[in-house]
Parts: C-alpha cells; structure tokens; sequence
C-alpha cells in the first residue's frame, strides 16, 4: 500500500482492496507486507471479522 | 413539500397494543443473492438531549420474506439518530419533521431510498402505526409500548408495518382500493393476521409485484445509471458534503476549466455543472463486462462470508475521461468510473475467457471495485470505521480550524471530503499531524495528480480546540510524509 496516506478512508479501501484480492488468489492476506506494517494489517483483519462478516453484524 | 395527505396510515389491530418490542438493532443474517434491491436508511427520533430514542426493529429476514415473491432484498444502511423531542412525540406534524429532518441534513438519497423514520407518536396517535408517503421516499413507523415478551408475533407485525408502509412508497394501494387485488387474502395490503400477511404465498401478487419493479426506490442488484440519473445522482450531498466546500483552483482542476468567475458560490454552481455535464451512458458491453465482474465479486465476498460487502447494492455512474483526471471514486452510494478506466478494465474481458483469464480481470478490476465500494460503505455505516480509524489504529478525530492558506489550494478527496482525522504525535499527548493533499504551483487550470502534493502540518490541541501551528513569521508549520515515517511505515 503506498498510495492513500491523506486519509484513513484511502488506506482502509487499498487495504480491503489488496485483502480482496488475496480472497481471489487464495494467498494468505498481506503476507507481504513489511514487519512494521504487521500490527495494523492484523488489526484490519480482525476488524474485518468483527465488522464486516455476516455472523458478526 | 410532503403533504399529510399523502401519507397512508395503518392504525393496527389493537391485539399487539400491549406486546413487548424490543430494540432488536439491526440484521443482516443471510447471503441474499435476489436480483433487486431497495434501500432504506432508517432515522431513530430520540429527546433534544440525545437520550430515549423510538423503539426501532429491523426484521430484515421477515420483510425480506414478504417481497420474496419481486426478488427485492430490503438493504438497511446503518441507523441514524436525530434529536427531536417534539417529532419523536408526535407534537409536529409529518411535513414539519420532514422540513427540519431535511435541513438537519437526515434525509438521504436522491429520491432512490427510503427515508424511514422510528417515532413514539405520529400526530399524537400511539403506535403501533405506520405512514408511507404513496409513490415517495418517506416512511414514519411507530411501533408502540414494550412492555410484553411475545416475540415471534412482535416480529410478525414489526415486519408487516414495515413491509405495508414500504408498499405504499411504492405505490401499492390498500386492497380495498385497489381493484387488482383480493381484499380476502391475507396480502400485505390486506386484511389478516401478520404472519399470514407477510407470508410470501400471498403478500404480493402478480400485479403488485409489476407495480414494485417500475418503483423508483427498487434497483438491480447491479445498477448502471442512464444518464438522465445519473447527472442528478453525481450531484448527491445528502451524506456528505462536497460541492458546497470546493474552492476555486481544485474546482478548475476537476473540471480541466478555468473557472469564469472569482465568486466561490458561482464556482460551485459551475462545478455542478461540469459534473452534470460529464455523465455518460454505458454503452451494452460495458455493462456486459461490469456486470460480469461485479458478479463475480459479490460470489468472492459471500464465500468468504464478508456480507457488509457483498449485499450492499453495486451502482455504477458512467462519466467522461476529462471529469476528475479519469479517476474512479464515489458520490452517496454511486460508482463513478470513466470511460478509459472502463475501457482499460474490461480489456481481456470476452465470452470465451480461459480460468487464468477470468482471474486476472476478477483480481484487477474487483480489486478496484471492492476499493470502491469501500467509501460507499464508509458513508453508510460510519460508527463501523470510526471505530476501525480511531480504536484499531489510532487515528484522532478531531476538527482542526479552518485557515485560509490551506483552504485555497484544497483538493478535496471526493472518497474523503471532511478531513477530520489526526494521526497522534507520538511524542506529546496534544501534538497531530494533519495530513492534506493540496495543489502545487499557481497555474489557473492545475493538472489532476501531476499537480498535487500532500503536506503535513503540524497540529496542536488547545482546549477543546484543534489548530494547526504556526511559527514566529505566521507561516502555517508543516513537513512531508517520509518525515513521519513511525506513521507511514505502518501502512505501507
């Protein structure tokens, strides 16, 4: 992710975008991404499964 | 204006006077998958101090049921509360509501949504009761006293006064008004026990189902705007502001045209407009290949269970490349996409595509759609990502006052136009940095992206006030982002 920084809402759409398309490829989501950039990707993660999955709502 | 007259009232079968409702929040339990959706953004009246709201249900499951038979999918945005005591109560009447709903910026949509407000009273009457405005996008729904426990026939009626007053939103008549309808049947716009009423054997009829697919309030799952539409749906502020904000040189930047006038409220006009002017009609293929990919979308997010996502409508505008550099982004719950970004997408798109092929596109052009379906989603249930901004990365939200410097070289990012979140100083508990994308230069007509920089001021908290800091000449203090690289490295 390296475009977006002006605004939360940017970087939670290139987030979800990047974690869509490791859903496509079956790759394991922001397994890339540098160690420091851990913590928020794991965060996101789980406010995806707090927030956006159906059994959560 | 929004006559009382115009309203249908349902006074209920006093049998449910006395049970028990609850205030169930909101449900999106299933995977739906029906071919039509109807939105609805549900407004909770609560006291002017913030506090006892209306009893509010959303059975979506049971509504859902009672418009099985049209294949519509009841869509329900995240509630909003309005402070009102008097409308809470009953004291003003439907158009007063409505007038101050309407300036209190409550009501959403453009005509294409259901506006469905939660009361105790309507015009003194207790609930249960409803009021549809026929043909409209209005909805007043009190559900009554709380004071029983029997749930399955409280869902039943919470479902049926929902179902029955978002009937005649679209415009179905009572059946004893209505002709084309047997007034014997249990129909949602007949008489009978609740449960047999929403029962999709005879909630609707053929004749009614034809009458709620011509409605204005119910879309394709997958929707592409026709121009006409369209020019009226890019101009959308009823979830957030934009075009009332812009300034003069960002407004020459979207629209690549000197503006003709030094006024700024002329200059909005102007950029509304440009914006009206660019919207285009999706030529068949095009709607072949969105389609094709956005299915394939909604398919990916239901497997993988992320239902925020995949039920939420898809609705596409189509604009020409010279608006806004071409770039994709979003306005209410609209799609824009340009005609070369369409066109760029759907290259490799055709009937005979092999499974690496189809991947590739679903990959690259889901990956934009998800992107943007994102800030659809970030302006319908906004308490979901102030939580993720502000508890799960410690984003700090805050209004910073406003300064003349920044505002004239604005670009308002259309996904994000309120710029009201502080990355927190590390350092000192009052410190922020603000970041800003702004124009560079001082051409008359800067250039999409090419012209743009994003700037870093630094912020301090005063009070109860947040402003950015200036040094001993008064210049606004500011840095880059590879400056604050504890902040970026996280996200990059």
């Amino acid at each position: 992710m390296t475009r977006g920084l002006d605004h939360p809402n940017e970087i939670s759409a290139y987030m979800f975008s990047d974690y869509f398309k490791s859903l496509v490829t079956g790759a394991k989501p922001f397994a890339e991404i540098a160690p420091e950039a851990d913590y928020n990707a794991t965060a996101f993660i789980q406010w995806i499964e707090t927030e956006m999955k159906s059994d959560k709502l | 204006m929004v006559g009382n007259k115009n309203y249908n009232h349902e006074a209920q079968n006093t049998l449910f006077l006395l049970t028990v409702i609850s205030i169930s929040g909101f449900s999106q339990e299933k995977h739906s998958t029906s071919p039509y959706v109807l939105i609805v953004q549900p407004i909770v009246l609560q006291s002017d101090e913030g506090t006892n709201p209306a009893s509010m249900a959303l059975p979506e499951e049971l509504v859902d049921k009672a418009y099985e038979k049209a294949g519509v999918d009841f869509h329900f945005l995240e509630p909003l509360y309005y402070n009102n005591t008097k409308a809470r109560d009953g004291k003003i009447n439907l158009d007063e509501i409505v007038g101050e709903a309407q300036k209190a910026g409550m009501i959403k949509g453009q005509d294409d949504m259901v506006n469905m407000f939660f009361v105790d009273e309507v015009d003194g009457e207790q609930g249960p009761l409803g009021r549809g405005m026929m043909g409209g996008n209005l909805t007043f729904i009190a559900l009554g006293d709380t004071l029983q426990n029997e749930t399955e026939k409280l869902r039943n009626m919470q479902a049926f006064v929902i179902a029955h007053e978002v009937g005649h939103n679209l415009s179905l008549k009572h059946a004893v008004d209505d002709p084309n309808v047997s007034d014997t049947d249990p129909n949602i716009q007949g008489d009978g026990e609740f449960k047999d009423r929403i029962d999709p054997e005879n909630s609707l009829n053929e004749y009614q189902i034809d009458i709620v697919h011509k409605s204005p309030l119910v879309h394709s799952r997958i929707d592409f705007l026709s121009k006409d539409i369209g020019r009226k749906a890019i101009l959308d502020e009823s979830f957030e502001p934009y075009f009332s904000k812009l300034q003069i040189r960002e407004i020459a930047a979207f629209t690549q045209n000197k503006v003709p006038t030094s006024d700024v409220a002329e200059a909005r006009n102007f950029a509304r407009e440009k914006f009206a002017e660019a919207v285009a009609e999706f030529t068949a293929d095009e709607k072949k290949c969105i389609s094709f990919v956005t299915q394939k979308v909604i398919e990916t997010l239901q497997v993988n269970d992320v239902t925020l996502m995949s039920q939420h409508p898809w609705r596409f505008i189509k604009i020409e490349d010279w608006l806004c550099g071409g770039f994709a982004h979003t306005r209410g719950t609209y799609i824009i996409l340009s005609r070369k970004h369409i066109d760029h997408l759907c290259k490799g798109w055709s009937d005979q595509m092999t499974p690496e092929e189809e991947a590739t596109l679903v990959e690259r052009f889901g990956g934009l759609l998800v992107h943007e379906q994102m800030h659809s989603l970030q302006r319908t249930f906004t308490s979901k990502f102030t939580k993720l901004y502000s508890e799960y990365w410690n984003f700090k939200q805050a209004h910073v006052q406003d300064e003349q410097a920044i505002q004239v070289d604005q670009v308002s990012n259309p996904d994000a136009p309120i710029a009201n979140w502080l990355i927190q100083d590390p350092k000192e508990t009052d410190a922020f940095f603000w970041v800003r994308t702004l124009l560079k230069g001082d051409s008359e007509v800067p250039v999409m992206g090419k012209d743009f920089q994003d700037t870093v001021f630094y912020v301090k908290k005063k009070g109860a006030s947040f402003a950015v800091q200036k040094d001993a000449a008064n210049n606004l203090k500011s840095t880059t982002l590879d400056e604050i690289d504890f902040f970026k490295n996280p996200f990059q």
